[in-house]
């Protein structure tokens, strides 16, 4: 309801404002721009790949455009109208107002939509082939199937967003301001929600799922500046609300797909089965910012800076808290006429609560080879303290020609980067679990340390154009990957055989001994880009840009990861007239990159 | 339902409250008187006519006595000191702001807080972009900001390389009109992500994809890494904005599942015995299967299964997998 409150507020306002600027005769003005003009969208494909945010009800329609902006004052106000209206679900409308009267403010609303694809999971078909007794080919027991409850489903989100903004300033401080504001995002629609039971078959699931979800963001702030120093706090507050709730489905009674069904013994594998349960949950939270920041003015000596930010984040469904401390600094100063120094730094403490994940025994009837206990503590891969700086150093090396040097250390020390499967060994130790060893999870926690070295060169020609040229190099150790991506270690060695007796069921933990190394992410990176543009005539312009990058990670274990990408593109403006403006550009993006894949054992 | 209420609020009202108190006490702003070398605005206008009526439309033009920092009041408190220029007319005599000539510290004068208050140590500052590079000061065409184009053309100028990744099938809605490059970047930041001061990249992802922020009891860790690992924010040619198509994206990080050895059967099939597949729950038992149609449905999309990527607080279904494989 307040939506249209505001809604109206705003209408009222604009209704209102408009007139009294015309009629005032003392100085009031209004200039504007209305602009109309008509499209239509239309497709031979999924229409979703091509039409991501337009309103697929109107596909093949031919749909109004129309803007219109307007620009006016009275002797006390400055104020901007702008309305766009593309369709019934595409539209904005934003108000800025600017007084003498020490107060100024700004609201908003926009909504459009978002296409998302539909996935009909027809590859989700198989059954396995097996060998019976007398060596014949014959169907065998494990076998995927899908069932999509809502075949002609069309998925998309209303995106709509409110915002008004409120500043009074405070005439006996310089620069002085209090502020207030509040937006508002809503999410509704409708999207496909999957998941899977593997009670004794693979069956993916899916259903339209509808969406509900509002983002609530109320800031106040204030600010100032007292003699060479300027301070301002800001505090905001996010909320999310998903007003749905998730959907459920029915797990199936367990039964083991191929050993005669046994419902004991895969029934005992699952933390759940025949029960009727939720998924696709996205859980209400909030978040909580507390920003003080604080300039000081040193003249000839430079401008130095510095910030805290205390975060706290809350999951409502969990109560799981996360928190981040944050401080920084700069420090920037002009050493002479052709030097300019400015130098950066960050440190963050990143915590999110630990979770204890207690959970069933494992085969617990099978007191010889089961019974085992998956329970783990999960460490959030949040938790991380970050440390970084950076140095720039910028040479002007005559009129118009700049060179730029800069330096850059991140290091972050993480308290789990990744985290192992619990697992148990058969070494011959635990008797009790047929010599079963437990290896419980433990995290990944090595320290990334990156440095980036970047020089610049940046020159104009004339009043007519520029150029420039970027290279970058980056060297990170031990950058960001999962340790355990892939190839299990032999089971050579191990006295264990895979086929075959009680001990078959020991490979299934072969699979989680992974020791190969897995990312997209580089332990050395080389970037060169070149831009440049040119004024042809005082109406035609042209620019040109080609960058190239090349990335490799050779720290890893098991291949060398390597990234090359190469984007040219060119661009020309031409306008005849004040009135008619021709661009015509061509792009160019290719990549090509690598991966290990290592095929896993299947535990039968 | 309280906290919803009263949290957020009370400091807002507080700010509001104290700012009013200011308002009613305070009496109202003054003009300044000129001094030494300073002639005024009206001055300048005798001779600049084409420049004041624009002018006198913008934020700039109409500034009150309180908001300039020095006594040095409209054209002459960007300019300086008119006198000798009214005098001689000769050019040489002003000081008229560049991006060259530290026209930024002019602007800054006055703009010493708020978003303007990092652009000292900010990245643009560094690279020579200046204050007159996207904003103008005598015409307020646009209103906002006294930009001199819209900002995205003016972002574009420099940053071709990303407008050409707006135009990738999968793209945040700028060029639609639905967002600002400002949307995410704080162009006057000097934090060295160019995102707003104190926040992480991927704060800057939740501030609208909320439903993602968690914390989740399950996570998946590159989502509280960096987005940027899997998503390529500015355009991508995958869907949902990956940086390759699944099941690429997933397989540089993770081995393919190990149900994808598995041989396919080739023919039809019906139903397991003790199974009809009519029932609820078994519909779809029976088929037609390949060789490959294990492959098939375990290598090409691991979302379908996977799909809660983003950190859930359910758990998946089996006890070896501890429950942290994000399948609800």
């Amino acid at each position: 309801m307040h939506k249209r409150i505001l809604l109206m507020t705003i209408a009222a306002l604009l209704v209102c404002w408009a007139p009294v600027g015309m009629a005032d005769d003392g100085g009031g003005f209004v200039t504007g721009t209305a602009t109309a003009g008509a499209h239509i969208s239309d497709s031979t494909d999924n229409p979703v790949r091509v039409g991501e945010y337009v309103n697929l009800e109107d596909f093949e329609d031919v749909m109004a455009d129309m803007v219109l902006d307007l620009f006016g004052g009275t002797p006390n106000t400055l104020y901007t109208v702008g309305l766009t209206y593309r369709d019934n679900s595409t539209k904005s409308i934003d108000f800025n107002l600017w007084t003498k009267n020490y107060i100024s403010a700004d609201f908003g609303y926009d909504s459009f939509i978002h296409n998302m694809d539909h996935d009909y999971l027809q590859n989700m078909q198989a059954k396995e082939a097996s060998v019976d007794a007398d060596g014949n080919f014959v169907p065998g027991g494990k076998q995927i199937y899908h069932t999509d409850n809502d075949p002609m489903g069309r998925y998309f989100i209303q995106y709509e967003k409110f915002h008004g903004n409120v500043k009074v300033d405070l005439p006996f401080m310089e620069g002085g301001q209090v502020y207030g504001g509040y937006g508002e995002q809503t999410r509704s629609g409708f999207k496909q929600t999957m998941t899977i039971d593997h009670c004794a078959f693979c069956h993916v699931e899916s259903n339209a799922q509808r969406i509900d979800q509002r983002t609530e963001t109320w800031t106040a702030g204030i600010k100032g500046t007292v003699g060479k120093a300027s301070v301002q706090y800001e505090y905001t507050s996010r909320d999310y609300y998903d007003h749905t709730g998730a959907p459920e489905r029915r797990w199936l009674n367990a039964s083991h797909p191929v050993n005669g069904g046994s419902e004991e013994e895969f029934a005992s594998r699952d933390i759940f089965e025949d029960v009727t349960l939720p998924y696709g949950q996205s859980a209400d939270s909030e978040k909580d910012v507390h920003n003080v920041a604080m300039k000081v003015d040193l003249d000839r000596a430079g401008t130095l800076k510095g910030s805290y930010t205390h975060t706290k984040s809350t999951n409502d469904f969990t109560n799981i808290e996360g928190k981040v401390d944050a401080f920084s600094a700069g420090y920037a100063v002009k050493l002479n006429p052709n030097w300019r120094l400015t130098a950066r730094f960050l440190t963050y403490e990143d915590k999110v609560d630990d979770y204890f994940v207690d959970l069933p025994n494992f085969r617990a009837y099978d007191t010889t080879y089961g019974n085992l206990d998956f329970d783990w503590n999960r460490i959030s891969a949040a938790n991380r303290t970050v440390t970084q700086g950076d140095v720039n150093l910028n040479w002007k090396l005559a009129k118009r020609k700049h060179l730029n040097f800069s330096w850059r250390l991140q290091v972050i020390d993480r308290d789990a980067m990744a985290q192992n499967q619990t697992n148990y060994i058969f070494d011959g130790i635990n008797p009790g679990n047929d010599g079963a060893t437990l290896v419980p999870s433990e995290p990944y926690a090595d320290k990334t340390t990156i440095n980036r070295l970047k020089l610049r060169y940046n020159a104009r020609l004339g009043m007519k154009g520029n150029y420039n040229f970027t290279y970058t190099y980056t060297n990170v150790d031990k950058p960001y990957m999962n340790p355990w991506a892939g190839c299990e270690h032999s089971l050579q060695g191990t006295g264990s055989a895979h086929t075959g007796g009680a001990a078959e069921g020991r490979v299934y933990y072969y699979q989680r001994q992974r020791y190969g190394n897995g990312t997209n992410m580089p332990s050395q990176a080389h970037q060169f880009a070149l831009r440049g543009s040119y004024q042809l005539s005082p109406r035609t312009s042209i620019s040109a840009f080609a960058n190239y990058a090349h990335d490799k990670n050779d720290d890893l274990n098991v291949y060398e990861y390597t990234r090359d990408m190469f984007t040219p593109g060119i661009n020309l403006w031409t306008a005849p007239s004040d009135r008619l403006l021709f661009t015509l550009g061509w792009d160019n993006m290719w990549v090509q990159s690598n991966a290990n894949m290592c095929p896993p054992f299947f535990d039968g | 339902m309280d906290r919803k209420i009263t949290r957020p609020v009370a400091p807002l009202l507080w700010l509001l409250a104290v700012s009013c108190v200011v308002l009613l006490v305070l009496p109202p702003s003054s003009s300044m008187a000129d001094t030494g070398n300073y002639v005024g605005s009206e001055t300048c206008l005798e001779c600049h006519d084409d420049i004041g009526p624009a002018m006198s439309r913008t934020v700039h033009g109409n500034l009150q006595a309180y908001q300039y920092p020095g006594e040095a009041t409209g054209c002459e408190s960007c300019h300086g000191p008119g006198g000798a220029h009214a005098e001689s007319e000769d050019p040489a005599d002003i000081f008229k702001p560049t991006a060259d000539n530290g026209g930024a510290e002019k602007c800054l004068a006055c703009h010493k807080t708020g978003t303007t208050m990092n652009w000292g140590t900010s990245t643009h500052a560094e690279n020579d972009v200046a204050c007159l590079s996207c904003h103008q000061i005598h015409i307020g065409t646009y209103g906002k900001a006294l930009l001199k184009a819209p900002q995205e053309q003016l972002c574009e100028s420099c940053h071709q390389d990303v407008k050409g990744k707006f135009q990738l099938p999968s793209h945040h809605p700028l060029k639609e009109g639905f967002m600002t490059c400002t949307s995410c970047h704080d162009v006057h930041s000097g934090n060295m992500q160019g995102i707003a001061e104190g926040e992480m990249v991927r704060d800057a992802c939740l501030n609208c994809h909320t439903q993602y922020a968690g914390p989740f009891i399950f996570e998946h860790s590159p989502v509280e890494e960096d987005c940027r690992i899997c998503h390529d924010p500015h355009g991508a040619v995958a869907n949902n904005l990956l940086k390759q198509n699944e099941p690429f994206i997933c397989l540089q990080c993770h081995q393919p599942h190990f149900h994808t050895i598995l041989a396919g059967w080739e023919g039809d099939y019906s139903a397991p015995p003790g199974v009809v597949d009519a029932d609820p729950g078994y519909e779809g038992l029976s088929g037609t299967s390949h060789y490959d149609s294990m492959k098939r449905s375990m290598l090409t999309k691991c979302t379908q299964c996977h799909a809660s990527v983003h950190g859930t607080d359910l758990p998946s279904q089996t006890i070896t997998g501890q429950g942290r494989a994000l399948n609800r």
